[in-house]
């Protein structure tokens, strides 16, 4: 079976980077989620780990993320595990939660808690939610 | 204080028991996630697994982490909507490591393959 993935949108690099990024036909469907961009904070680049692997660019479905990888599931129907992505999503969604709630008791621009952490972990939970219920 | 909830602390017995971590250690791993108590309390179980998963691959040469694979294959594969998370990411911290991942996903437990081999397909 041909496995669904296609290059993150910013790999333009390899072989397959160069000739587009043309997903393929399975591909999940209402758009895709952010690409993977380094976190100022470590609290955060943990979470992002959970959310596009260790790699963070590895080839996967969609751009990469835990969101995409609801959508792939929820449109085709095939998990991507053997439950599926729906639970740690969920659980995710929560840590990004605690990470802003957290932000939001600092003073702003705070180190570790920066503008562009907490903008991007509120990017993030928008695009799970999105997955999950939309 | 530990509850009881879903294997999990007994999976965490489990691996104290094989020695790979100690208690303390654990708690200090699960911490971010509020230690062992705060993953049941939250129910962040596999962000706990795959924390557990990338930490054995942190400590340990990767000959250790596939014979730990080949010697608990069926204890892995017994909670498979939450342990393959944790294989999982003793797959993909090991990639990043530059262990190939066809050497692990071949000892891991017969159901995650197919979802392991589509994972790092490219890797």
């Amino acid at each position: 079976m041909v496995c669904p993935r296609f290059l993150a949108e910013t790999d333009k690099s390899g072989p397959q980077g160069s000739s587009g990024t043309k997903p393929e036909t399975n591909a999940p469907k209402g758009g895709f989620g952010p690409t993977y961009r380094p976190a100022d904070s470590e609290q955060l680049e943990k979470i992002l780990t959970s959310y596009y692997g260790a790699d963070k660019t590895g080839s996967r479905v969609g751009n990469g993320g835990l969101a995409d990888a609801v959508r792939y599931e929820k449109s085709t129907g095939e998990f991507l595990s053997p439950a599926g992505h729906e639970q740690k999503a969920i659980e995710v969604s929560k840590r990004l939660n605690d990470f802003v709630r957290n932000a939001d008791n600092q003073p702003p621009g705070k180190y570790p808690y920066t503008q562009r952490d907490i903008d991007f972990a509120r990017e993030l939970i928008g695009d799970i939610e999105s997955a999950l219920y939309k | 204080m530990r509850f009881i909830n879903n294997g999990f602390n007994e999976f965490l017995s489990w691996l104290e028991s094989l020695r790979f971590f100690s208690t303390h250690e654990v708690e200090g791993l699960l911490a971010p996630l509020g230690g062992a108590s705060g993953v049941v309390e939250n129910s962040l179980y596999i962000s706990a697994y795959e924390i557990l998963g990338c930490a054995l691959v942190e400590k340990f040469p990767s000959v250790i982490i596939k014979e730990f694979l080949v010697a608990n294959e069926k204890q892995l594969g017994a909670n498979p909507s939450q342990l393959y998370y944790f294989v999982e990411s003793i797959v993909d911290h090991s990639v990043v490591r530059g262990v190939k991942s066809e050497s692990l996903i071949e000892v891991a437990p017969a159901d995650y393959k197919p979802f392991l081999s589509k994972r790092f397909a490219s890797s």
